[in-house]
């Protein structure tokens, strides 16, 4: 009985379990996004032509991790906004506050990586294009979101076990 | 002074034999939601706070409680 209620669980998501793994999905999809632009910036400052190629091509990477890890969480929420538009504007969870609250201090701490990057731009690394701080600051900022969503998230671990109270319910 | 929000979750969700996955799916949150709340680690919106006041039908105040450290200067108006 136990296995048929599991199954059907994992095969029926509630509304809330999508809204949630989109979550995990887009903070998975914001680290890779990292690595990418960490990537594009790096190309900059690398002198070597040969690794500077294969960056480039290894860009790609991410990108496609990307859409494959994001796209099927994002189709499977859209579709439960189509059907269920009040649930999903409920949707109010640990999750979605965890994301929140990383969201802000990436927003913080980029404010603060812009400034010393304005401070530091005045004397030094003044050679250095435009995009290569754009990408700098994009690698920073969506880092940050990463990190912080997964600390926040997962916390000290201890969130509880599952009390299994319902015996025979139904009886 | 930061107040810490108690509740009484789990002594409800006993003496209804329901696990957290139960409740949770009973108020369209996750299990986490449920957990991280029962462990203090969640302050959750009135909305959900109502949605399990009303599931377990009783006021809210029965499962949710300021500590009482909390300074009574703070919560009492001047009159």
């Amino acid at each position: 009985m136990n296995d048929r209620k599991e199954r059907a669980t994992a095969t029926n998501q509630s509304p809330a379990q999508i809204v949630d793994r989109l979550l995990q999905r887009t903070a998975i999809g914001v680290s890779l996004l990292t690595i990418s632009y960490a990537m594009a910036a790096a190309m900059y400052v690398i002198d070597d032509q040969g690794i500077v190629d294969f960056m480039d091509r290894l860009q790609l990477v991410p990108s496609i991790l990307v859409l494959l890890i994001v796209f099927p969480a994002f189709v499977k929420f859209a579709r439960l906004r189509y059907r269920q538009k009040s649930e999903c504007a409920e949707a109010d969870g640990y999750l979605v506050e965890m994301f929140k609250r990383a969201s802000a201090m990436a927003f913080s701490l980029t404010f603060i990586f812009l400034i010393i990057l304005e401070l530091v731009t005045e004397k030094y690394l003044t050679d250095l294009p435009t995009p290569f701080f754009i990408n700098a600051t994009l690698a920073f900022s969506l880092s940050v979101l990463s990190i912080a969503f997964f600390r926040l998230a997962h916390g000290d671990g201890d969130d509880g076990d599952d009390d299994e109270f319902d015996t025979d319910q139904g009886a | 002074m930061k107040a810490k929000l108690n509740n009484r979750i789990r002594v409800y969700r006993a003496e209804h034999r329901l696990s957290q996955s139960d409740l949770a799916e009973r108020i369209g949150v996750t299990r986490k939601t449920i957990s991280t709340i029962e462990v203090g680690r969640f302050v959750p919106s009135t909305v959900i706070a109502l949605k399990i006041a009303r599931y377990f039908g009783v006021p809210m105040e029965d499962i949710f409680s300021l500590n009482d450290d909390v300074d009574a200067s703070e919560s009492t108006p001047n009159t």
